[in-house]
């Protein structure tokens, strides 16, 4: 929508614990963005991933190496309490699967959007 | 790679926030407490946002959420450390959390109009 185009910006509100996001350089061809795990959607969406793929043919899921994953998530000022990357192994070759945060993700997830313009504009409410 | 979108804030890393009402004396004293409380109170946003934004996006959910409540009335803590308009999530996260599990609990109140 318009609010993709400017610069706004954006918080997500939840009634429920938010997932972990982790932001992930996942390709040269990008910069850093903000991923969730797939496989935390799944869960909280009680939803299988061939379903998940079947259903959202348009989201696009994308996939790292967990051992690059760490890398870049242990990076990160916020990532400090050790606990939250307990579960990830610095060495491992597997594959994760990531789903960028988007406005149609939070909606899926339950929560509700408030964008705010840097320079004081209106507030708006997406869904 | 299309560098001219790279600043905006939603690619910055996010802090995660969870927001707890602090009840004033007055408030408890007029009954109406209970009744302010965001419905939705775990929060995600940019790690360069500012406290003055938080509490205008909070200022504006209340709103939606039918309670009137004016801007200059809300006022953000941790603790009960009353937080300055211009400090960052990220400065408050690496000065008051860091070692921490997200989320992050920030506490808010909402002065009674009449003890303003």
């Amino acid at each position: 929508g318009e609010e993709e185009q400017r610069e706004v910006f954006e918080f997500e509100f939840s009634d429920r614990p938010l997932l972990p996001c982790y932001n992930i350089q996942v390709s040269l061809s990008q910069g850093p963005r903000n991923w969730l795990l797939l496989s935390d959607v799944l869960k909280r969406l009680k939803m299988s991933a061939r379903a998940f793929r079947a259903a959202f043919t348009h989201i696009e899921v994308a996939t790292i190496a967990e051992a690059e994953f760490y890398k870049q998530a242990s990076l990160s000022q916020l990532f400090s309490c050790p606990d939250e990357l307990e579960g990830f192994l610095p060495d491992s070759k597997e594959l994760l699967d990531l789903v960028e945060i988007s406005a149609e993700l939070t909606a899926l997830l339950g929560s509700s959007l408030e964008c705010l313009d840097g320079s004081w504009g209106p507030v708006t409410t997406a869904r | 790679f299309d560098h001219s979108k790279a600043h905006f804030y939603r690619y910055d890393e996010q802090v995660s926030l969870c927001l707890e009402r602090r009840s004033t004396s007055s408030s408890l004293s007029s009954g109406k407490d209970k009744h302010k409380s965001v419905q939705q109170r775990y929060v995600r946003c940019s790690a360069r946002a500012e406290v003055q934004h938080l509490r205008r996006v909070l200022c504006h959910r209340l709103s939606v959420e039918r309670h009137q409540v004016c801007l200059s009335q809300i006022q953000m803590l941790f603790n009960n450390e009353s937080l300055p308009d211009h400090m960052t999530m990220k400065q408050l996260w690496l000065s008051r959390w860091f070692g921490k599990a997200q989320p992050l609990v920030l506490h808010y109140t909402i002065k009674d109009k009449r003890a303003r």
